[in-house]
């Protein structure tokens, strides 16, 4: 499935292709790619038919997940901005919250791996999400629960605000 | 996580932690102690939390000598409603001493000022209540040019963050002294003030540099005769080099359409001062250069434009539907007896309430940690 994925079937949308680093080609529209402030950095300067990024750090499986966030981020973008042009009362912000919390409960590493793709492709809607998913698992834990949930070792010297 | 996040990421995640757990997450290990004891993370961390709600502090007693504090947190906010999480209750005052007579004076970015015991004689500290930290400041009785006369005046405190110099400071009146004290020097340091009060003021605001407050009588604070109308005037002092104090008299509409049912003035401390502010109603028109002091008389929440003399009504407190609090799941509407007033001041941005007495239905709420953002609980 992955290397034939293909959103747009209408033919004159333009396309650029994402790589993973395990290989994987990834097909989006361009508006979609350009959510990532690292490919719209330098999107002008390249050549139309040479629109192609080779991620070096994301896997395919966690770009599989960051296109369908950029995706539905643009669609629901769209409909919210035609919904206040026609003065239409909509709840699209909040159904797009609802969204992301959906789509931010993920396993742990899973997590991990898309904050540390948002950060590299620099989609910042994407990392604050991530970043408050991982804040919130911090909430309530003792140094120790915090310790083993990140995987961290003990080095620390006593502090005496601890105790509770 | 350690070799996996870089260190900016986890900047930016501690960041989002709220401060009580922070207490904890800086014994994890000692890169994560490096992050959060580092001024820039204190700093960074002071304004995310300044830009959202989040700490709600409530004092009450339930038995003749002991009062409890209690905070909350708030976790969802929806349609006005407030839903809140309790993460510390405890006995007030939270510190070991002798003296039991202790009022919170006024709080800031979540800290407290608290003080202990009978003016000139008084002990006062800024008290943390999530990391439980404290500092006491220096003895005002040691200074002779503090104690004022008479010597059991009325006074009123204020504790801010002076943005300019990264320091708290706490501020206070008594009837024709002020004193200052930047959080952290050893010595106070006292100003004449040409606008005496013979009676209480309203709390002090600071805002944009200045420490606003009311007070009722005469200008210079000589007695007033029973036919003697009692005016109201708004005093500021410049926080600076030189303390430079502006009075404004406040028009007597003030008095006269709030109170139509009511035939006489009814002393100062029944308006409770909730601020001044430039942007109270923005989307109508730029206020931004007008100076409006939000005050609140029984269930109304008005304000006091300095420039035009008019006032404007704002809001009705005796709304539930529009401002409440929703504790564990349901609205609460009776709450302990308050013990401490006094606390109340708001936000510098859009419409925040403060609450105190409210008309016989007692609770008194204060939000911290939002700059100065209160929220009204009945």
């Amino acid at each position: 499935m992955k290397d034939s994925f293909n959103p747009s079937i209408e033919p004159p949308k333009k396309t650029v292709t994402l790589v993973s680093s395990d290989g994987y080609d990834f097909e989006v529209e361009e508006e979609v790619a350009l959510e990532s402030q690292v490919i719209k950095d330098g999107f002008e300067d390249k050549a139309v038919d040479d629109r192609e990024y080779l991620l070096f750090n994301v896997h395919s499986d966690t770009l599989e997940l960051i296109i369908k966030y950029c995706e539905k981020h643009v669609s629901s973008r769209k409909s919210i901005s035609a919904a206040a042009a026609s003065s239409s009362s909509s709840n699209g912000e909040e159904a797009l919250k609802e969204w992301d919390e959906h789509f931010i409960s993920v396993d742990t590493n899973t997590l991990y791996d898309i904050l540390m793709a948002a950060d590299y492709l620099n989609i910042k809607s994407l990392l604050d999400l991530a970043i408050q998913k991982v804040a919130d698992t911090i909430h309530g834990r003792s140094p120790e629960q915090i310790r083993k949930k990140f995987n961290i070792e003990n080095d620390s010297i006593i502090d005496p605000w601890a105790s509770e | 996580m350690v070799n996996y996040f870089s260190q900016d990421i986890i900047f930016q995640i501690l960041l989002k932690v709220p401060a009580k757990d922070l207490v904890r997450a800086k014994v994890v290990c000692k890169l994560w102690h490096s992050i959060i004891s580092d001024p820039n993370f204190v700093n960074s961390q002071l304004a995310h939390s300044r830009s959202r709600p989040e700490i709600i502090l409530k004092i009450y007693s339930m038995e003749r000598d002991n009062d409890y504090l209690e905070m909350f947190a708030i976790t969802k906010q929806k349609h006005g409603i407030m839903q809140v999480e309790t993460i510390c209750n405890m006995k007030f005052p939270p510190l070991q001493v002798p003296c039991k007579k202790s009022t919170v004076k006024a709080s800031c970015n979540g800290l407290l000022l608290i003080s202990h015991g009978k003016h000139p004689f008084e002990v006062l500290y800024v008290y943390n209540p999530v990391t439980r930290q404290c500092v006491v400041l220096p003895s005002m009785a040691k200074q002779r040019i503090i104690v004022c006369n008479p010597p059991r005046c009325y006074n009123s405190w204020t504790l801010f963050y002076n943005d300019s110099v990264g320091k708290y400071v706490v501020f206070g009146s008594f009837h024709s002294r002020c004193v200052v004290l930047t959080v952290g020097d050893k010595e106070w340091s006292g100003y004449e003030n040409p606008y005496p009060h013979e009676r209480a003021t309203s709390q002090l605001i600071y805002v944009e540099k200045k420490v606003h407050w009311l007070k009722s009588g005469t200008e210079n604070g000589q007695a007033v005769w029973r036919n003697n109308p009692r005016k109201c005037f708004h005093v500021s002092v410049n926080i600076g080099v030189t303390m430079e104090f502006t009075l404004i008299q406040l028009s007597q509409n003030i008095h006269a359409i709030e109170m139509n049912s009511i035939p006489y003035l009814r002393r100062l401390d029944s308006y409770k001062f909730v601020g001044t502010t430039g942007d109270i109603d923005s989307s109508t028109t730029d206020y931004s250069d007008v100076v409006k002091i939000v005050m609140r008389y029984e269930d109304k929440l008005f304000y006091y434009d300095l420039k035009s003399h008019q006032y404007k009504n704002i809001a009705h407190l005796n709304n539930k539907g529009r401002l409440c609090i929703e504790i564990n799941n349901r609205v609460s509407n009776r709450c302990q007896k308050p013990v401490h007033s006094g606390l109340d001041i708001s936000s510098t941005k859009g419409l925040a309430i403060t609450y105190n007495s409210f008309l016989g239905t007692n609770s008194l709420c204060s939000k911290l940690a939002l700059g100065e953002n209160f929220y009204l609980l009945e």
